[in-house]
C-alpha cells in the first residue's frame, strides 16, 4: 500500500500540494469568520453534483421541460435533490454577500492579493447569471415571465442591447432556441467560466498565504500559528453542516417550487427574485431611455469601484482606512436593505398585485393537481390548464360573455358584469335557475330578462299571467307546478338525472296548461321560429348551438337581442370568436361551475 | 530573421490557423443561429367583424399566423395580440366603412409585458410595473410614482382598416401586425 502511494506521489507530487494547502496559517489564527469561503466552495461543489444528477432526467425543450421537472419531483429522492439545488443557490448568494463584506471589512484584498479580490468580484455577477439562467428552466409561467423581462432589460442597453437580447433569446422572442440557450449558459458556459475563475482565485489564495510545517510541539497557546487543517477545517465543516442542514430541511419539507406551466395567454406580473429587488426598485426611478442607468450603469460602476479598492486603499491599518471601509460596508448593506424593503412593502400594499399573486398560486396548485391525474401529452404541460374547464371557463366567460352576462352565485369566483344586460348565467340549466326563471317576480329582474329587450315581452307577461299571485289559485299549488316544470326542463338539460314523477308531470304542464308550446317547441309539439326550442333545453349540445348562432331559427331568429354569433363560420374556424375547443370548455364550466374551483 | 525566429513564427502561425479554423465558424454559428419568422407581419390580417366589437369596450384579439420558431413550424399560432377599441358611437353593422376602430398593440412599451384591461374596462394597465394607459393608448399619470408613467411612450397603435366582405356584407377589422422595440421613447420597428 505504502509503496503505491509513494509511487503516485513521485509522479504527482500530491503530498507537497496537499501540505501547502493544509498547513497554511491564517492571520490571527483560525476563526469562524473565515468559514464563509469554504462553505461557498463546498456549496458550489454540491450544486455541480446535484445539477449533474438533475441533468440526467431534465429535458430542455419548451414542451417537455415542465413535464420532466414534474417527473423529477415524482421520486422523493429527485424532489429532494432539486430542492437542495434550489435552496443552495439562494444560500450561495447570501454567503457570497457575507464573504465579500468580510473581505472588505478586514481589508484582505490588499497587495499582493489583488487578483484574489478581482476574480472573487467577477464571480459574483457570474453566479447571479447562473441562477438567473436556472430559474426559467422549468418553463413555468413565473420563470419565463422573469427571463422575458430580464431579456428586455438587456435589450434596452444602448448599442449592443438588441444584439445581446437576440443572442440570449435565440431570436426576436422567447421560443425553442431560448431554452436551449439558457440551458447552454447554465450547464455549459457558466460552469466553465466559474471553474476557471475559481481556479485562479484559489491558486492565488494558497500562493499568498504563509504556511508552517507542523512539528511535534503544537503551539496551542499561540493560535496564530495553528495550521488550516484541522483547526480551521473543523470550523468550516461545522458551518457547512449547519447550512446544509437548513437547506435539506426546506428541500425535504417543501421541495423546490414548481409553478404553473408557462402559457403566453396568461398575464403575469413577474417580480425578480429577492436579490434583484433592489434593482427592481431602483429602476422605478428611471424611465425610458435612461433606464439602463439603473439596470446596467449603476451595478457595473459598483463592481468596478469595488475592484479598484486594492489600488486605492494602500494605507495599512490606519484608522481612517478602517473607518472608510466600515462606512462603505454599512452604506452598501443599508442601501440594499432599504431598497429591497421598499419594494416588498409596496407590493404588500398593492391589492391588485396581491390578488394576482394569490390567483397565480392557485393556478400553480391546480396545475400540480391536474398533473396527478391527467396525462401530459406530446403537446406539453401547457395543455393541462388549457384543457381544464375550471381554469378556462371563467377566463373565457370574462373575455366573451362578461360584457353582458354576469356569473355570480355561491362558491364560484364572482364574475359580475359592470353593466349587465342579459341573464346571470350562474347555474344555468339547474332546477334552481329554472325555478327562478319561472318565478313571476324574478323573471323581469336583473338576474333574468330585466335588462334585455324581452323585459316586457310575451314570455315575461306569460309567466306573470300564469304564476303571479292573483288570489285565485293557492300559491303552494303554483309553486308545485313551477317545481315540476323546472324539474322537467332540468331533465332536458341533463342536470337532473332520474326521470321522476315530478318530471313527467312537468312535461305534461309544458305541453298543456302551461301554454309553453304555444310559442316554444317541446319534443313533438309546438313550432320553431317563435321562441327557443325547449327540447334538450340547456343541455351541452343545445348551449353549443345557441352560443354558436343565437339567431338560428331553433333559438331567437331575428328576435335575437344583442348576442353575437360566436361560431358564425364553420368553414373558417380562424375567423370565429370561439374555437370549438373553447366552446366546449366554456359550456362544461357553465354547466358545472361548482365542482371544486381551483 | 534567423532560423530560430523563423520556426517560432511558423509555429505561432500554424497554431493561429488551427484556432481560426475552429473558432471562426464557432463564432459565426453562435452569433448567427437565430431565426424566427411569422407570416402575419407586414401584411393585413383579418381579425373580427366590427359588429362583434362592443362600442367603447376594448377587446383583446389574437393575431393568428404561421410561425417558424427555429426548427418548429407551427400553423395557426398566436403571433401577437392586439386591443381593438371601437369608438363608442360608431354604428357600423354593414355598409360602407368609416374608421371607427383603433388597434393597439398589447405589448407594453416599457419592457414588453402584455397590457391588460383594468377592472371596469376604463383603462389599460400593465401587470409588470403598473404602467397605465387610457383606452386610446395614451399614457396616464401614475399617482404612486409621483405622477410619472414608467412607460417611455404611449401604446403602439397599429395600422388598421375596415373591409367590407362582398359576399356577406359584413365589415371586418383588418390590421397590419408589427412589433416595436421596447424601452424607447419613440417607435423603432423590430425588437
Ligand atoms: S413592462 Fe409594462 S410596465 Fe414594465
Amino acid at each position: 500500500m505504502q509503496s503505491w502511494v509513494d509511487w503516485l506521489d513521485l509522479r504527482l507530487d500530491y503530498r507537497l500540494i496537499r501540505s501547502r494547502i493544509s498547513n497554511r496559517i491564517l492571520p490571527n489564527g483560525p476563526g469562524w469568520v473565515y468559514t464563509s469561503a469554504s462553505c461557498l466552495l463546498w456549496l458550489l461543489v454540491i450544486q455541480c453534483i446535484t445539477g449533474l444528477l438533475l441533468m440526467a432526467t431534465y429535458c430542455p425543450s419548451m414542451t417537455s421541460a415542465w413535464a420532466s421537472v414534474h417527473f423529477i419531483d415524482q421520486s422523493s429522492a429527485g424532489r429532494f435533490l432539486r430542492g437542495i439545488h434550489h435552496y443552495a443557490s439562494h444560500a450561495m448568494i447570501i454567503l457570497f454577500g457575507v464573504h465579500v463584506l468580510r473581505v472588505l471589512c478586514t481589508g484582505a484584498y490588499r497587495a499582493p492579493r489583488e487578483l484574489v479580490w478581482i476574480t472573487g468580484l467577477l464571480l459574483f455577477p457570474m453566479m447571479i447569471v447562473w441562477t438567473v439562467t436556472g430559474n426559467p428552466l422549468s418553463v413555468s409561467q413565473k420563470g419565463i415571465a422573469q427571463i422575458q423581462v430580464e431579456g428586455n432589460i438587456l435589450g434596452s442597453t444602448p448599442v449592443f442591447g438588441p444584439f445581446l437580447r437576440r443572442l440570449l433569446f435565440g431570436g426576436e422572442d422567447i421560443g425553442s432556441l431560448t431554452l436551449t440557450r439558457l440551458y447552454f449558459l447554465h450547464v455549459g458556459l457558466l460552469p466553465v467560466l466559474v471553474g476557471g475563475l475559481c481556479f485562479i482565485h484559489l491558486q492565488q489564495v494558497v500562493k499568498h498565504s504563509p504556511f508552517r510545517l507542523p512539528d511535534d510541539t503544537e503551539p496551542t497557546s499561540t493560535p496564530e500559528l495553528l495550521t488550516y487543517w484541522p483547526y480551521q477545517s473543523v470550523r468550516n465543516m461545522i458551518s457547512l453542516a449547519i447550512i446544509i442542514g437548513i437547506i435539506s430541511f426546506f428541500a425535504w419539507k417543501d421541495g423546490a417550487p414548481l409553478y404553473a406551466p408557462a402559457d403566453p395567454n396568461l398575464a403575469f406580473s413577474p417580480r425578480p427574485e429577492w436579490y434583484f429587488r433592489w434593482l427592481f426598485e431602483l429602476r422605478r426611478h428611471f424611465s425610458g431611455n435612461t433606464e439602463f442607468i439603473a439596470t446596467m450603469v449603476i451595478p457595473t460602476a459598483f463592481l468596478l469601484g469595488f475592484m479598484a479598492a486594492p489600488f486605492v486603499d494602500r494605507i495599512r491599518s490606519h484608522w481612517l482606512a478602517v473607518a472608510c471601509r466600515l462606512v462603505i460596508v454599512v452604506a452598501c448593506l443599508g442601501g440594499w436593505s432599504w431598497l429591497t424593503m421598499i419594494s416588498f412593502l409596496q407590493d404588500g400594499q398593492d391589492p391588485e398585485y396581491l390578488a394576482e399573486t394569490a390567483e397565480f398560486e392557485k393556478l400553480s396548485a391546480r396545475a400540480l393537481e391536474l398533473a396527478k391525474t391527467e396525462p401530459i401529452t406530446e403537446k406539453g404541460a401547457i395543455e393541462l390548464l388549457r384543457r381544464d374547464p375550471q381554469t378556462q371557463g371563467p377566463r373565457l366567460f370574462a373575455r366573451h360573455c362578461l360584457s353582458c352576462h354576469s356569473h355570480s352565485g355561491p362558491k364560484t369566483p364572482v364574475l359580475v358584469a359592470s353593466e349587465p344586460s342579459a341573464p346571470n348565467l350562474y347555474g344555468i340549466g339547474t332546477v334552481d335557475w329554472i325555478t327562478g326563471f319561472l318565478d313571476s317576480e324574478r323573471i323581469a329582474s336583473d338576474d333574468y330578462f330585466g335588462r334585455t329587450k324581452f323585459r316586457e315581452g310575451d314570455m315575461v307577461q306569460h309567466i306573470q299571467g300564469l304564476f303571479a299571485d292573483d288570489g285565485k289559485e293557492d300559491s303552494a299549488v303554483k309553486n308545485q307546478k313551477i317545481h315540476a316544470m323546472a324539474i322537467a326542463l332540468a331533465v332536458e338539460a341533463q342536470t337532473e338525472g332520474s326521470d321522476s314523477p315530478d318530471a313527467a308531470k312537468g312535461r305534461e304542464l309544458i305541453k298543456s296548461s302551461g301554454g309553453c308550446t304555444d310559442c316554444h317547441r317541446f319534443h313533438d309539439q309546438g313550432e320553431l321560429g317563435t321562441a327557443p326550442d325547449l327540447t334538450g333545453y340547456a343541455s351541452s349540445s343545445w348551449l353549443k348551438q345557441l352560443i354558436s348562432k343565437p339567431s338560428d331559427t331553433r333559438f331567437y331568429g331575428d328576435r335575437n337581442d344583442r348576442m353575437p354569433e360566436f361560431v358564425a363560420d364553420q368553414g373558417h374556424p380562424e375567423l370565429n370568436l370561439l374555437s370549438s375547443q373553447e366552446l366546449d370548455l366554456l359550456i362544461q364550466w357553465l354547466r358545472e361551475p361548482r365542482t371544486a374551483m381551483p | 530573421m534567423n532560423r530560430r525566429e523563423l520556426l517560432e513564427w511558423v509555429s505561432r502561425g500554424l497554431a493561429a490557423g488551427v484556432a481560426a479554423l475552429v473558432g471562426l465558424p464557432g463564432i459565426s454559428f453562435f452569433l448567427g443561429g437565430t431565426q424566427q419568422q411569422s407570416s402575419a407581419e407586414s401584411q393585413f390580417s383579418r381579425l373580427v367583424k366590427v359588429k362583434d366589437l362592443i362600442p367603447g369596450r376594448p377587446t383583446m384579439v389574437p393575431v393568428m399566423g404561421q410561425k417558424l420558431d427555429a426548427w418548429i413550424l407551427s400553423d395557426r399560432q398566436a403571433i401577437g395580440r392586439v386591443w381593438l377599441v371601437r369608438e363608442a358611437d360608431g354604428s357600423l353593422e354593414t355598409g360602407p366603412a368609416k374608421q371607427t376602430v383603433r388597434a393597439l398593440s398589447s405589448i407594453c412599451p416599457h419592457m414588453g409585458c402584455q397590457v391588460q384591461l383594468q377592472s371596469g374596462g376604463k383603462n389599460f394597465v400593465c401587470p409588470c410595473h403598473r404602467a397605465s394607459f387610457g383606452v386610446g393608448g395614451q399614457q396616464l399619470p401614475d399617482p404612486k410614482n409621483g405622477d410619472r408613467n414608467i412607460a417611455p411612450r404611449d401604446l403602439d397603435e397599429l395600422e388598421c382598416r375596415l373591409v367590407c366582405d362582398d359576399e356577406t356584407g359584413d365589415n371586418w377589422v383588418e390590421i397590419k401586425y408589427e412589433k416595436f422595440r421596447t424601452g424607447l421613447d419613440h417607435r423603432v420597428a423590430g425588437v
